[in-house]
């Protein structure tokens, strides 16, 4: 038997969410992170600081964009937040002080 | 242990006198070229607000910063900061607050607004893995 596809339910089939890489920086070391457009920003997050096995301060560590902008809706997925393949982010504390 | 050359030192004395004017706190990073840690290269004043009571680092100056070291393949391995008085221990936003959240990292603390600056008077700490500070003047050699 010749098995032949049906080109109306392949294009019924949801299309799985596509993955790739940033770039973390941490401290001036440069990781790549595979990500997936689906997933919420709470999880790269949470994927940052175990790529560089921060242990301390998890709580205060967020995730910036290029232009300084924290990535602050942890519940937004990859895609809603604009994410795009091989963009900068920069892993840090969001208030550096002392005193 | 980190090693400093005695002109970052006076650099970054410099630094807290200009800034501070011995009326408020100031903070500087030193950086070391990431294939040679252990060795300070360079001293960077921060943007930053002060007060005599404390200081916060510029948010877009940090990010910036970040960026910078990843490009030129350096990374921080100490901060250097003033307080007003004679006590060089961290307080709780020192502990909290610092650049580099990791195991490793020194943090020294300049009594009196480095006005009167001796190495004997410093506080040196670093950060262990367990999260807590400890007090180790063999951790810097300047």
């Amino acid at each position: 038997m010749v098995e032949t596809t049906d080109p109306t339910v392949d294009a019924k089939r949801p299309k799985p969410p596509a993955t790739f890489e940033v770039k973390v920086t941490y401290n001036g070391i440069e990781k790549k992170l595979t990500v997936t457009e689906d997933e919420p920003v709470s999880t790269v997050l949470s994927d940052a600081i175990k790529l560089f096995t921060i242990t301390e301060a998890q709580h205060l560590l967020a995730l910036f964009d290029r232009h300084g902008t924290e990535i602050t809706n942890e519940t937004q997925t990859v895609e809603g937040a604009g994410l795009k393949k091989n963009d900068r982010l920069v892993l840090r504390q969001s208030a550096v002080k002392g005193g | 242990m980190i090693s400093c050359s005695p002109e970052l030192v006076d650099r970054s004395v410099g630094e807290f006198r200009a800034c501070g004017r011995g009326l408020s706190e100031c903070v500087v990073y030193w950086l070391a070229n990431q294939a040679a840690p252990d060795q300070v290269a360079e001293v960077v004043h921060p943007v930053h607000a002060a007060s005599a009571l404390g200081y916060a680092i510029d948010d877009g100056w940090l990010t910036t910063f970040s960026l910078d070291l990843a490009d030129r393949l350096l990374t921080t391995v100490a901060q250097a900061h003033t307080h007003p008085g004679a006590c060089v221990e961290h307080s709780a936003t020192d502990d909290e607050f610092v650049l580099v959240p990791s195991p490793g990292f020194v943090s020294i603390v300049v009594p009196d607004f480095a006005r009167d600056f001796r190495r004997s008077r410093c506080g040196i700490h670093v950060l262990e893995s367990s999260g807590r500070w400890r007090r180790d003047r063999e951790a810097v050699a300047w």
